[in-house]
């Protein structure tokens, strides 16, 4: 017999979506001390998140939250270059220069698996919003199998732009 | 609105711009992977072009939307203190205005020195 906290734990992330979706507003309007209110039959669950234990659906919804608030702060900086590479010849060789330094390199590569990482998680979130992949054997498979795809495009961009 | 209104738009807003800009990452990313530009003239000409321009404004549209609820979400579970959420929530929101105007005239201006195509 799994424990209230024990199951809210193993959908962490997955969850909000949940109530997101049946009771849109209801959860996030309530203010939280601190992490979360999750609802499990009807009762509110206090996680903390660095007690909890983090199986793969929650580390991979984890990592679709960090690589979109990585991505968030990333849009000021990707417009800069936009700009510079447009404004004139000098510009776009400045850029592709400043885009050739091997630490730069590492930065984009990392901006590139958080960018394909936040995709198909998103997309597995879609898919659970229409109500596939909801069984708990099923998650598990869906979400390996969304973390293999952003790491395998995520490579396969980073070698064709970056090599 | 009722507040079950506005949450329930949020996340309408969320997944349609989402999806915009899974098919745009997907076309953009193929393009610059597969068919790099060589030099300014080509990637200004490119980029230029009467439909890859309405591309990008409907990916601006849609990434502001989409980065707003998204930090919005993220803002309002992890951060409990109201008035340091809502001043985070401000200058998020600026950012993204800014972001947007930014990006609006940057591209009106390389469309302007390209030139009639």
């Amino acid at each position: 017999m799994v424990g209230h906290v024990e199951l809210a734990a193993l959908y962490c992330h997955d969850t909000i979506t949940f109530i997101h979706l049946y009771s849109p507003g209801s959860a996030r309007d309530v203010p939280s001390s601190v992490g979360k209110h999750m609802f499990v039959n009807g009762r509110p669950v206090y996680l903390n998140l660095l007690k909890i234990r983090w199986p793969l659906p929650a580390l991979v919804s984890g990592l679709h939250r960090i690589s979109g608030v990585v991505l968030f702060l990333a849009i000021p900086v990707g417009l800069l270059l936009l700009d510079q590479s447009l404004a004139n010849p000098e510009g776009f060789s400045a850029v592709k220069g400043l885009l050739a330094h091997p630490f730069l390199k590492l930065i984009l590569a990392g901006m590139i698996w958080a960018l394909c990482h936040h995709l198909f998680a998103g997309m597995r979130f879609f898919l659970m919003d229409l109500d596939l992949f909801m069984e708990r054997s099923q998650a598990r498979r869906s979400a390996a199998l969304a973390a293999a795809a952003g790491g395998l495009s995520a490579l396969i961009l980073i070698v064709r732009l970056l090599s | 609105m009722s507040r079950r209104a506005t949450g329930l738009r949020a996340w309408v807003v969320q997944r349609l711009s989402g999806l915009y800009l899974g098919l745009f990452f997907m076309v953009f990313m193929g393009h610059l992977a597969w068919n790099p530009p060589t030099d300014f003239g080509a990637w200004r000409t490119w980029l230029t072009q009467a439909w890859v321009m309405l591309g990008l404004y409907l990916f601006l549209a849609s990434l502001l939307l989409h980065a707003w609820v998204g930090i919005r979400d993220v803002l309002m579970d992890y951060v409990p203190i109201l008035a340091l959420r809502l001043l985070l929530l401000t200058l998020c929101g600026f950012l993204l205005i800014a972001c947007g105007f930014w990006m609006m005239q940057l591209l009106i201006l390389a469309r302007l020195a390209s030139g009639p195509s």
